[in-house]
């Protein structure tokens, strides 16, 4: 009796142990930098030299606060936001995966596979993609297509366009996750709420908004944060398409990181501007379980 | 007025077929059940009235008119799930009032049917309460109760009350042999518990891979299987049936003769006897005795089943209420060959 005791209570030290590796490996790779990066923003460390450094309190957060690129850039972050990653993704996502659900299943597995495909791409390779797809000089696939039935060629990595053609380029390589997500909560429906709507006279569009997308509500939140921490972070595909411009047209904020370390050697600001990314993100995946919160 | 009319219905799924030239005709008013086996196609049957799934042929008429391929919701029919299919996300009152939202009804008078229907159902109290607030048979009454609010031609349910413990069971069952009665409307109620089928039909439909077997009234069903599917579907303990061979040109139980004027061109013959119908005193010369040796009683309230064998082997079931059996005391029984059912070598039922 005594014994098994002993081992038992072994048994749930030896649990313990096991999740040492993962919490060294979090707090090695994680909290650890995460750290650095909050103490590096109260400083004025320079690339050029980074031993030599000062504390000056908030000033890095000041001056990024009252410049208007950097605010412009928050402004384009929140855009690039809302209608890639919400309005782009989440919601053609929960739309695509309702209409695959109602197809036939041959349909369904082949349609799937293509939007995974789209998601499994290296970030690279398909930033180089819709480069060559939307490039004006030389003209890329969708011009040379547009020349082909006589109309003039659009620039659409210009000023004015730019921002849609990223938005667009990140809805297609994101949407196969929220598809994927979307339809496994799609099929835990039971079939027979399904029947029963039908039956109750639900036509499919009113069935979508009444029935379907109220019971998705987890997979929505799953989904919402999920995909907004990924487009906060996004960066690989904007920087290779249009690397920030032209002029600030795409400046999201994780560019405007990387242009204030790695051509303005400021790493203090570039910090600032990692920890204001991560408040943001918190905050706003905060909003999300408020707002979706109740019942 | 509404009949259902099912002809020459045939489903098939990819190349296996579900339903097979399947005719049936339920008349107005009727509570026609639909029974059988799991896999022997009575819920698609149910779909296709339903119009939640198309025949691959065939037809099927309401009251003459075709709606084969008529949407669920222009059939004017209400539906009962198994798992009850409410609305996870609505509350009792919103669940109710959704069928009537539909149909673009005022508030004023979806207040009042719900009102009205909570009333029979005695739901007034859960009106506020989710599903996932609900038991068993407070959700299957909400079920119910969504259907009943339409006022649909027909009600079509899809085994309602198999996921509900047997006292719930029961008493629902009572209650919708009750609101039947009260609405003098059309009810198919599919079902695989032989029993409830019994209770609740004024027709069965006996269904087994895709096949009606037989339509009748519970007791032609019960009395005169057309075949020995029918004969042992139906029947708690299962029918007692022996094969018998033909040895010098009879067929023997034991070393009593079976007699009767269809028997010679036959070269097997199957008996069916229900268990009560196996007598522990003879009643009549004409009944055939059976040694058989009593292995088990077990006491059903009313009675007893007595489990026993006969000489050859053969486990046997008798309804009995006598208490006094001995056990393993070997002892004559007699098998009211009046009652008995006989069926030829492909299984079909035949005169004696």
């Amino acid at each position: 009796m005594l014994n098994t005791r002993k081992i038992k209570f072994n048994m749930q030290n030896i649990i313990y142990l096991i999740f040492v590796p993962t919490f060294v490996y979090l707090g090695i790779f994680f909290l650890y930098p995460i750290y650095i990066s909050i103490k590096y923003s109260f400083t004025n460390i320079s690339l050029t030299d980074i031993l030599n450094y000062t504390y000056i309190g908030f000033s890095n957060y000041h001056s990024l606060l009252t410049s208007g690129s950097f605010i412009g850039s928050i402004y384009t972050t929140i855009i690039f936001l809302v209608l890639s990653a919400i309005i782009g993704q989440m919601f053609l996502g929960i739309v695509v995966a309702y209409l695959l659900s109602v197809t036939q299943k041959y349909f369904r597995l082949i349609i799937t596979s293509i939007i995974l495909v789209a998601w499994a791409t290296p970030q690279v390779t398909a930033g180089i993609m819709w480069y060559s797809t939307l490039s004006y000089i030389p003209s890329g696939t969708v011009n040379v297509f547009l020349n082909y039935f006589g109309i003039h060629s659009i620039n659409f990595l210009s000023l004015h366009l730019a921002l849609i053609s990223i938005i667009i380029a990140n809805v297609w390589l994101g949407l196969g996750f929220s598809v994927l997500i979307f339809s496994s909560g799609i099929s835990g429906i039971s079939p027979s709420i399904i029947k029963a709507s039908r039956i109750d006279g639900a036509n499919p569009f009113t069935r979508f908004f009444k029935i379907i997308l109220p019971l998705l509500k987890k997979s929505i939140i799953t989904d919402l944060l999920l995909i907004t921490l990924f487009t906060l972070g996004a960066f690989t595909l904007v920087f290779v398409m249009t690397g920030g411009g032209p002029v600030n047209a795409t400046d999201i904020m994780t560019i405007y990181q990387y242009r204030a370390g790695f051509s303005l050697f400021s790493l203090g600001i570039a910090n600032a501007v990692g920890v204001i990314i991560i408040v943001l993100a918190i905050s706003i995946s905060i909003l999300y379980l408020i707002s979706l919160k109740g019942d | 007025m509404s009949s259902v009319e099912l002809k020459n219905i045939n489903k098939m799924y990819d190349k296996v077929t579900v339903l097979k030239d399947l005719n049936l005709k339920i008349e107005d008013q009727e509570f026609f059940v639909l029974l059988g086996p799991s896999g022997s196609g009575k819920s698609t049957t149910l779909n296709t009235m339903a119009g939640l799934d198309v025949p691959t042929s065939g037809n099927i008429l309401f009251d003459s008119e075709d709606v084969t391929y008529f949407d669920p919701n222009k059939r004017g029919v209400a539906m009962v799930f198994q798992d009850y299919a409410l609305y996870p996300h609505m509350n009792v009152y919103k669940n109710m009032a959704f069928p009537l939202k539909m149909k673009r009804y005022k508030n004023e008078y979806i207040d009042k049917k719900i009102n009205e229907v909570a009333n029979i159902l005695g739901i007034k109290e859960l009106l506020k309460r989710l599903p996932r607030e609900l038991s068993g048979g407070q959700a299957q009454r909400v079920a119910l109760g969504r259907a009943l609010v339409r006022d649909p031609k027909i009600f079509l349910l899809d085994e309602p009350l198999s996921n509900l413990d047997a006292k719930i069971r029961s008493q629902i069952r009572n209650e919708l042999k009750l609101i039947h009665s009260d609405l003098k409307k059309t009810f198919v109620y599919v079902t695989h518990d032989q029993q409830e089928a019994m209770y609740l039909g004024d027709r069965v439909g006996i269904l087994n891979e895709g096949v009606i077997q037989q339509i009748g009234t519970p007791q032609e069903v019960y009395k005169h299987p057309k075949n020995i599917f029918v004969a042992k579907f139906l029947g708690e303990p299962e029918i007692n049936i022996f094969e018998l061979d033909k040895n010098d040109g009879g067929f023997k139980i034991g070393d009593a003769p079976v007699d009767g004027s269809n028997l010679d061109a036959l070269n097997k013959l199957t008996l069916g006897i229900r268990p009560e119908n196996i007598l522990l005193k003879k009643r009549s010369e004409k009944d055939i005795p059976l040694k058989i040796v009593i292995r088990a009683k077990e006491f059903t309230g009313s009675g007893f089943i007595l489990i026993a064998s006969t000489e050859s082997g053969k486990e046997i079931r008798i309804i009995s209420d006598q208490a006094n059996m001995e056990i393993d005391e070997p002892i004559t029984a007699y098998i009211d060959y009046e009652n008995s059912i006989l069926f030829d070598e492909h299984g079909d039922s035949i005169n004696k």
